[in-house]
């Protein structure tokens, strides 16, 4: 017999902590995080500090300019860290909020079944229809451009997978004998959403979650890319890729220093996803 | 007095079969050196409850165990180890002199290909027959086992089938060949009890008309009542007893035999107030050194935690092992 | 007084309708079911798959919703009662389950589990209160106090029935429904759980509607028995006397298709097994149910449907040509 009982869940964790690449990832993507949230105070300017005196100064690793600095002067290095800083809150804070309402959306309808179920994933597939970019710009617009309303856009557009994933887990779920159990024992179906349904969902939604990450900032820099996100003077990964592609012939570094971390972050979020996925397979108990 | 050896050469001779699983933190012993033998035209009944291995031992014979599990010691089929086997050799003996039919005739069957087509398959490529020599053996077996209306069923899918006919399609498949074994693992605990009953008629018909030798895995003694000339019990992966039929009912040796029987409802006992039980849960076996049994049982001996007990001779053609039955030097 | 009582019963699921937003249609799967039960009794009911027994249990304690016929608790029609009601109802009467360790949330712990309900029909209880009946209720199921903080995952198929079970009497019930609670057990454990029921029937009062294919665990713990076959009550009888002699032909064909571990006996019956199949539930035929296949059928049986008959002694056949 087992001295300390492990719940599902601390079993499941063990199983991820003993895959070297996922926890590999989180270390990265952890400092990553770390460098852009507190990297910028070691630095006597901001992003958006123009230093006559070094324009368009190259990459020499000379302090205080690094990775030099781009036409109007400003540090490359910090402008990166500072739109790191943007499109990770905007990234995690999207994911986390398209996450939230997609499982309560496909709880629910998952659960209620029927004409109930039939409503909301008609609703969910005609939204599934809409031109993506089309709905950012017009949900922008709607909410008064700037990063808010971007970020509302984003979430909008992307709660609809999880909701649908969600959906089907928690339509196999309503058939298991505990939640009949849990009819059984009085329980009103909003408790039984949420005390059985919810909770056994969790692992698949964690799952993808980490998948919708890289999702959001994509998209963000996607869009900041066409010029409908993030504006200049603010940085962001997605703005400060579109003005490195268009220096590309002159001046890679301006496209490869935010390009990098972005590939860092979307490749340690996928590891991490392939992690989470393989120590919540259900058929390795 | 006639020896208790067999007087014919064994069909099949398990010596010492061990199967043993690979866990990431450690290993499990699922059978723990079974010996025993068959001899042609028998129907022997391995019986036991969940971590008995009962079921590892026919996957080790078929070839079939999990990647994880490794068997060892021998299994002579008509003087050759199946262990030992490489997998074109193994193929050869595999479905044609020794089938094996299943718990869920489901997943057994190919829901893709028609139930005619995957029973010629078999001919034709074991037995070199044509297309349609081959399907017409086919459907004469499907005659054979009371499939109804059997041309036309040939040209259906699995899933057309209810499950007591598809159990039935596996047995028709299993037996094409004539194998000179039959392994069978649960094939009737799916079925409802009256459909069970059809297919274990038919099982006994064909193995006696054949003279095929059929080794039936199973946890429920009334069907090893009713199809089975001799009788081993397994628990915690080791050999417990072994017995003719009608000796093992009548006079169980070991007391996880006779727990067996009293746990048992029966239709035409005298009523008692309460079941006879066995307390504890069954459990796979390799955890301490002494007998698998000895934590449940109810008349243990202080040696019995310490100690394996041997297999020895309990009476005529019987073995059994337990330290209680040791016979005084 | 009676406990329940169900007349005219008819339970059934629904199909999906035609279209986008189709009406749902309901397929009747039993019919015309009806039983009284006293408390502190035990109601066998047995049949072969698709005979309709789990879902007359369900419908019993409208965990799915009856589509004809009524349930009558404690002296009330249950479909007078408005949800809330009929959820507080639930305290008198639970379930317990097939797969036993899918009738468990996996994420919680054995204590959370079996003092769930208590949340739901006693809220006035204190967390003390709530978790003292739950260990209260392990205990009777002979699972002691250390093995509340499990999990699950941690139990074998035994231990997890025995939570099932203690789940469902810590909120004191009248009746438990228990849908083929051993059948996914190994033979020594169905004897621990069977005797179980049966001690804490003893003790507790409880009535107990068994739903079982194995006829010779009904035997042993039931007072009455009641065949079904194709969602149909064939036969109703008290125990010893429906074991000693049964009036339906398919009762009489279940017993003896029933294998029992005595060699000689059994040897002596290869071959004698009911031959056919039963026709699918979803397309019953019309005339008796069992018309198929009965070793005894004459004409009248495809036609006519045999309505349950009272043959007196309590007992009940719906059979044209009864032994």
């Amino acid at each position: 017999m087992a001295d300390k009982h492990l719940s599902t869940t601390q079993l499941q964790f063990r199983r991820f902590a003993k895959n070297r690449l996922a926890m590999a990832s989180v270390f990265v993507l952890l400092a990553i995080v770390l460098i852009c949230f507190l990297g910028p105070y070691a630095f006597p300017f901001t992003g958006e500090d123009a230093d006559f005196d070094h324009i368009s100064a190259p990459a020499e690793f000379i302090w205080p300019h690094l990775f030099g600095t781009d036409d109007y002067g400003r540090d490359l290095l910090v402008r990166v860290l500072e739109g790191g800083q943007v499109s990770l809150a905007i990234g995690f804070l999207g994911a986390l909020s398209a996450g939230v309402i997609g499982v309560l959306y496909g709880a629910i309808a998952g659960y209620a079944g029927g004409r109930t179920d039939g409503l909301m994933m008609r609703t969910v597939e005609i939204l599934y229809g809409f031109p993506y970019v089309i709905l950012v710009i017009l949900l922008s617009l709607l909410f008064g451009g700037g990063t808010l309303a971007l970020f509302a856009a984003i979430v909008f557009t992307l709660w609809l997978t999880p909701a649908v994933i969600v959906r089907a887990q928690a339509q196999s779920l309503a058939r298991r004998e505990f939640v009949e159990a849990a009819r059984a024992g009085g329980m009103t179906p909003a408790r039984i959403v949420v005390g059985h349904i919810v909770p056994n969902c969790v692992s698949v939604v964690i799952v993808y979650g980490s998948l919708l990450v890289p999702e959001v900032i994509l998209s963000e820099s996607f869009l900041s890319f066409l010029g409908i996100g993030i504006k200049e003077p603010q940085a962001s990964w997605g703005n400060l890729i579109q003005a490195g592609t268009a220096a590309m012939d002159t001046d890679l570094r301006l496209l490869l220093l935010p390009g990098g971390f972005l590939v860092a972050v979307l490749l340690s979020l996928n590891f991490i996803a392939d992690g989470l996925r393989d120590a919540f397979d259900p058929n390795d108990r | 007095m006639p020896s208790t050896q067999m007087t014919a050469e064994p069909l099949l001779s398990l010596r010492d079969l061990t199967v043993r699983f690979r866990l990431p933190d450690r290993e499990v012993v699922a059978v723990d050196r079974v010996s025993l033998d068959l001899a042609p035209g028998e129907v022997l009944g391995i019986v036991g409850e969940s971590g008995s291995g009962k079921s590892q031992i026919l996957f080790a014979l078929m070839g079939l165990l999990a990647s994880n599990g490794k068997a060892g010691g021998q299994a002579l089929f008509r003087g050759q180890d199946l262990l030992a086997m490489k997998p074109a050799e193994l193929d050869r003996v595999r479905g044609v002199q020794m089938s094996m039919i299943f718990q869920d005739p489901m997943t057994s069957l190919n829901p893709y290909q028609r139930v005619g087509d995957q029973l010629a398959e078999g001919l034709r490529v074991h037995r070199g027959l044509g297309r349609s020599e081959a399907r017409q053996a086919a459907v004469a077996m499907l005659e054979r086992v009371r499939i109804p209306d059997a041309a036309a069923r040939a040209m259906r899918y699995p899933h057309e089938f209810s499950g007591g006919m598809r159990q039935r399609v596996m047995i028709a498949m299993a037996l094409l060949m004539k194998p000179a074994i039959l392994l069978a693992d649960e094939p009737t605990t799916a079925l409802d009890v009256t459909i069970q009953a059809q297919v274990l008629d038919l099982m006994a018909e064909l193995a006696r008309e054949n003279g095929t030798a059929v080794v039936l895995v199973t946890h429920d003694l009334g069907v090893v009542a009713r199809l089975c000339d001799r009788v081993a019990v397994l628990y915690g992966g080791r050999l417990m007893e072994e017995s003719p039929a009608e000796a093992l009912f009548d006079a169980p040796k070991h007391p996880y035999s006779a727990g067996l029987l009293r746990a048992t409802p029966r239709l035409d006992d005298a009523m008692t107030a309460r079941l006879g039980t066995i307390p504890g849960q069954p459990r796979a076996g390799g955890m301490s050194p002494g007998c698998p049994f000895a934590p449940r049982c109810e008349v243990k001996l202080p040696l019995c935690d310490t100690t394996q007990p041997p297999l020895r001779e309990v009476g005529p053609a019987r073995r059994a092992a337990c330290h209680l039955l040791e016979q005084p030097a | 007084m009676t406990l329940i009582s169900a007349e005219n019963l008819e339970v059934g699921y629904p199909v999906p309708g035609k279209g986008l937003f189709g009406r749902s249609r309901v397929l009747p799967i039993v019919r015309d079911a009806s039983l009284s039960l006293d408390p502190g009794r035990t109601l066998g009911i047995v049949g072969e798959s698709g005979c309709g027994k789990s879902t007359l249990g369900r419908g019993l304690l409208r965990l799915i919703e009856p589509t004809g016929g009524r349930v009558v608790w404690q002296g009330q029609d249950l479909a007078n009662l408005s949800k809330d009601q009929l959820r507080k109802t639930r305290a008198g009467m639970q379930i317990i389950f097939q797969d036993p360790i899918a009738a468990l949330d996996p994420r919680m712990t054995l204590l959370k589990i079996v003092s769930r309900p208590l949340a739901t029909f006693e809220p006035g209880l204190s967390a003390a209160e709530s978790r003292a009946r739950a260990l209260e209720a392990l205990r009777l199921v002979g699972l002691p106090e250390d093995f509340a903080s499990r999990y699950p995952h941690e139990l074998s198929g035994g231990q997890a029935q025995r939570v099932g079970i203690a789940r469902a009497i810590v909120g004191r019930p009248s009746l438990i429904v228990c849908d083929e609670p051993v059948s996914a057990l190994d033979v020594s454990i169905q004897a621990q759980v069977v005797n179980l029921l049966m001690d804490l029937q003893e003790r507790l009062g409880l009535a107990l509607i068994f739903i079982s294919h194995n006829l010779a665990v009904v035997r042993h713990i039931s007072h009455e028995v009641m065949v079904m076959c194709l969602g149909r009550v064939v036969e109703h009888a008290p125990r010893d006397a429906f074991y000693a002699k049964p009036l339906h032909p398919y009762s009489r064909a279940l017993m003896d298709a029933v294998p029992e571990p005595d060699p000689r006996r059994e040897k002596g019956r290869v071959g004698t097994a009911l031959p056919g199949e039963l026709p699918s539930p979803l397309a019953p035929p019309p005339g008796c149910v069992f018309a198929t296949r009965c070793p005894k059928v004459q004409p009248l049986c495809r036609t006519d449907r045999p309505a349950l008959r009272d043959m007196g002694e309590s007992r009940k056949v719906a059979c044209h040509y009864p032994e």
